[in-house]
């Protein structure tokens, strides 16, 4: 079950949101029980073997952590068999993926839903008790870190011990309306850039990656651009939604995007995009493999492992595993000329950061690396630069034709029509770019807040039909 | 108590929005899923890409005592035609791409629903005898499965519909007059028609050539293809016939054109067929209130591609043609008669010249074909003639030619219009508003006609017919345009359906160029004018 969907919002949400409360206020482990069984319906909600393999998944890696707390002498080889199995498992899922590129072969196999999170998570945990960081949980404790809901399916990947205490703390276990508030708005927002903005973004991103022989140099950088828009908006939004709904519930999970198209280096992207994700990698790879202590070289090459795995977490083809390296690469260089970047400009820094993050995003949707290169090859040579009309037309909302049909003449509404994308993708820009992200504004009780909050919600409502799923979903 | 404020204005908004659209919705009910149709306020939206939407609508909440229904090959039956043939009132609900098993589920409802239903038109397709027995084409659309079960929760997906409120209802409760929009809803004539938005011939149904790839090794039905053949018979075509005995199911097989025999000769494949159709017709004919008719072996009809769009889909005339036959028990299957039916079929397409169709003459205007229907099918007792009406008829910019062609008058129109081609008015507009190069009468009552017949060629230029049927305000009801591109100088047959145009009209025929760019030398001929 997707937090876009009429009964995720209408029925699994409010149902749960008060049973919670009310079990807790009994007994409060009562009511972290009920997390878990919540979390663990909406898990299995669409895909019972999923949920088999998380239980099983659990089941191998709670027994080890055990072992590990129970045999220290024996933790290292625990720790090390655990990791192991949970990262070949890993790679097993997603290695058919490299050798059949082709979207409808890859849904024959099996994929567990959320795999790549989960083992993240797990991993963490893992590492946390070796290192005994953490302090030696029981099994409600355990089930709590890995499934709460929340977080599970596109995190943020949390830390084991930041988010278990919040659990078993009294005094967040009753309602409190500052947290509803907060998070009603982060929901609201969250579902609104997600259903109208990245799902319409979307939209003509699958149009151009269906058509792609069909496109002029003006649709290959539009599609880039919508795409750049359509990750933002679909996974940030996504996060907004998970933070928020979990602020309902008195539980703190960690920001996860911070407004990342403000970047003016990669550098500077990366502590931005996926903060979670960063952060785990490099705590758990770059740090343990040496970080910046082992001279320059052993830096570069260490940053180049971390976006190696990074690349091969977000997917099953070369495609990922290419943008992660180059993301490496430029990384590696923004290190490198760190001095030189300093006497640019920040518009001009900007501007290099923000085209080398759409021709990366670019590669990261494209089906093979081949299709990256052809279409890239098309966008520089610039040969015909007219939109094709199928594409402006996905820009044609019914509500906005509506709107300009009531208010303008029907040749006013002729002329806007070829405008429709370069307004989308300014108004883009402009929410990406201009007000202060919706978790630093999680203060906010204007009245205007709350009416701009309310129809964020109303026309998120309306736009879940057909219940799109998350790009991250599929991690 | 900032918080306060904000969550009881947060609320209160969220509920009132949702209240009023979610009202609203259930009000106009675009789908027609809770009630009828206010068909005296508002206008509805139905057409192809609307079916899955607005037919359960149809079928749970219309008057009517009979239904005609099936695949895309049901989309052209006029169900005004089929009323008069066999004394109904009946609706028509086509699913386009639809399986036995999706098409037997929503007569299973309409039963269920009507206990008046007298009469079940469905076309069976042949080329979909080997499907599982619950397979339905679900990939081709997005299923609204909410609006067919009973569950009224998952109704939601219909209430607070983005595609709903902003394309269905609002843009047609509030813009009706803005968008020329009447009350009311499409007849079912008209209804997911799709013959005038194709054109028809062999060089449609094969656009880069055709060369027969020879005989192909025999294919033949396996058990299992068998066993599943049989199961879904009974579960999907037998079992409301078996249930409803005293309904008249009227099947037939829709006649495919040689083009998709000659796929199914050349990969051995058409002995397997006629085993599946043998099996198929058989078990049908053995429900005594089936009534199964086969068009297959009308070679005539299935050799002549300019009766077809592709290698299946036929145009309207020979869906015209299939109720005529049905009505008066031709082409009916019986025990006695199925296998001599399909060996016909078996022998005739076994030595047939597929190669021969690649030379057949793609008629130039597909229409012709539905003229030469029209004509015989819907005779009127006094038609009108052009010889007859000379007089009213007002010329500009053409003049009756000293040539005759059947011995009939003909009218040259010469010369263009000046329109500017990127102008927003529309060459219909155009003639009426001011000038017309062709010829203009009055008609006071037209509602006695139901078609326009001409001839017509191109005989310099940029000459093209734009025929127009105009009602006292000005407001076209009937429009007949082709373009100059592709037609010649040859005499070629035109059709305009006007059966539902009521009251007094203007008819225009122009034979100029309405476009300023063309040539001012245009010229275009019309002959043999004919209301009937």
């Amino acid at each position: 079950m997707i937090f876009n969907s009429y009964i995720f919002i209408f029925c699994f949400f409010p149902i749960f949101t008060i049973g919670y409360f009310l079990i807790s206020k009994l007994n409060l482990k009562a009511g972290n029980w009920f997390i878990i069984i919540a979390s663990l319906v909406l898990y299995g909600y669409h895909n019972l073997l999923s949920l088999a393999w998380l239980a099983g998944s659990i089941l191998f890696t709670y027994l080890f952590s055990v072992l590990i707390t129970k045999k220290p002498s024996k933790g290292k080889l625990f720790l090390v068999i655990s990791v192991s199995a949970n990262v070949l498992l890993l790679i097993a899922f997603k290695i058919p993926g490299f050798f059949e590129v082709k979207a409808d072969n890859i849904e024959s196999f099996f994929m567990p839903l959320a795999l790549s999170f989960i083992t993240f998570s797990q991993i963490a945990y893992l590492v946390n008790v070796y290192k005994k960081s953490i302090k030696n949980y029981g099994l409600q404790e355990y089930l709590l870190y890995v499934t709460y809901f929340p977080k599970l399916l596109m995190g943020p990947i949390t830390e084991p011990g930041d988010l278990i205490d919040q659990f078993y703390k009294k005094k967040k276990k009753k309602p409190d309306i500052k947290h509803i508030v907060a998070g009603l708005r982060l929901m609201s927002f969250g579902l609104f850039k997600k259903v109208i903005l990245a799902d319409t973004f979307a939209k003509a991103v699958n149009w151009g990656f269906v058509n792609p022989s069909v496109l002029s140099s003006a649709d290959i950088v539009l599609v880039m651009l919508c795409y750049t828009f359509e990750i933002y908006f679909d996974f940030s939004g996504y996060s907004d939604m998970a933070i928020g709904l979990s602020m309902i519930l008195n539980i703190n999970l960690p920001i996860n995007f911070n407004s990342p198209y403000k970047s003016t280096s990669i550098q500077d992207f990366w502590k931005r995009w996926h903060i979670s994700l960063t952060s785990f990698l490099t705590k758990y790879v770059y740090i343990p493999l040496g970080g910046n202590r082992k001279g320059t070289f052993r830096t570069y090459i260490n940053i180049l492992i971390v976006f190696l795995v990074s690349g091969f977490w977000h997917g099953s083809n070369w495609t990922f595993v290419l943008w992660g390296v180059l993301h490496g690469l430029l990384m590696i260089y923004d290190r490198y000329a760190y001095k030189f970047r300093q006497k640019l400009s920040d518009l001009f820094t900007w501007i290099c950061t923000f085209i080398s993050i759409n021709i990366l995003w670019l590669l990261f949707r494209a089906e093979s690396i081949k299709q990256w290169w052809t279409m890239l090859g098309v966008m520089i040579k610039c040969e015909s630069t007219a939109l094709s009309q199928e594409l402006v037309s996905i820009f044609e909302l019914s509500e906005i034709r509506l709107l300009l049909n009531t208010f303008f003449k029907e040749d006013l509404l002729s002329t806007l029509h070829l405008l429709y994308p370069q307004i989308f993708i300014i108004a883009a820009f402009i929410i990406c770019l201009v007000p202060k992200n919706a978790y630093e504004t999680k203060k906010d009780r204007s009245v205007a807040g709350a009416v701009l909050a309310a129809l964020a919600l109303v026309f998120g409502i309306l736009g879940m039909v057909g219940e799109s799923t998350f790009i991250y979903q599929n991690f | 108590m900032k918080s306060k404020k904000w969550l009881i204005i947060y609320t209160s908004i969220t509920v009132i929005f949702l209240s009023v659209i979610g009202s609203m919705v259930i009000y106009y009910d675009p789908y027609m899923h809770f009630h009828k149709p206010l068909v005296d306020k508002y206008s509805y939206a139905m057409n192809d890409k609307l079916q899955r939407n607005v037919n359960d609508g149809i079928i749970k909440h219309f008057d009517y005592d009979a239904i005609v229904t099936g695949t895309s090959l049901s989309e052209n039956f006029k169900a005004s035609q089929f009323d008069s043939l066999f004394g109904t009132n009946c609706i028509k609900v086509p699913f386009s791409g639809g399986t036995y098993k999706e098409i037997h589920d929503r007569l299973e409802t309409a039963l269920e629903k009507n206990q008046n239903i007298k009469v079940i038109l469905w076309s069976i397709d042949g080329n979909y005898v080997f499907f599982d027995k619950d397979y339905v084409l679900d990939d081709r659309y997005e299923y609204p499965d909410y609006l067919y079960d009973d569950n009224p929760l998952n109704d939601v997906n219909y209430i607070f519909n983005h595609d709903v409120v902003f394309d269905k209802m609002l843009p047609t409760v509030y813009s009706m007059k803005r968008n020329n929009l009447q009350p009311g809803i499409i007849n079912f004539d008209d209804y997911s028609n799709w013959n005038n938005q194709y054109v028809f011939g062999k060089n449609a149904v094969f656009p880069f050539g055709y060369t027969f790839e020879g005989y192909g090794e025999p294919q033949h039905m396996t058990e299992n293809e068998k066993e599943n053949l049989l199961e879904s018979i009974h579960q999907n075509l037998t079992s409301l016939p078996l249930q409803y005995p005293d309904v008249r199911f009227l099947y037939y097989i829709p006649p495919y054109s040689a083009a998709w025999w000659a796929e199914k000769v050349s990969s051995g494949e058409i002995c397997k067929q006629l085993e599946a159709e043998k099996i198929l017709i058989f078990e049908l004919l053995n429900v005594g209130n089936i009534e199964l008719y086969g068009f297959d072996n009308d070679f005539e009809m299935t050799t002549d591609l300019n009766n077809y769009k592709d290698k299946i889909h036929y145009g309207q005339w020979i869906s015209s043609d299939i109720l005529i036959s049905m009505s008066n028990g031709e082409k009916r299957l019986t025990l006695d008669n199925y296998m001599s039916y399909l060996d016909s079929i078996n022998n005739y397409y076994s030595s047939f010249d597929f190669n021969s169709l690649n030379n057949q003459v793609d008629l130039e205007d597909d229409h012709a074909m539905e003229a030469e229907a029209a004509i015989e099918y819907e005779p009127v007792d006094d038609p009108i003639t052009f010889d007859e009406i000379e007089d009213k008829i007002e010329l500009n910019n053409a003049q009756i030619s000293e040539e005759k062609y059947n011995d009939q008058s003909v009218i040259t129109c010469k010369g263009r219009l000046e329109r500017i081609s990127t102008s927003d008015v529309q060459p219909d507009t155009f003639i009426y508003n001011d000038s017309y190069i062709g010829l203009k009468f009055k008609i006071d009552d037209i509602s006695k006609y139901n078609t326009l017949l001409f001839y017509g060629r191109k005989t310099h230029g940029n000459g093209q017919p734009t025929v127009c049927v105009y009602d006292e305000k000005g407001a076209v009801q009937a429009l007949l345009a082709r373009s100059y591109s592709e037609i010649d100088d040859n005499w070629n047959q035109y059709y305009l359906d006007v059966h539902d145009v009521t009251g007094a009209v203007t008819i225009i025929l122009n034979g100029g160029y309405i476009d300023s760019t063309g040539d001012p030398e245009s010229e275009f001929q019309f002959c043999g004018i004919k209301l009937q």
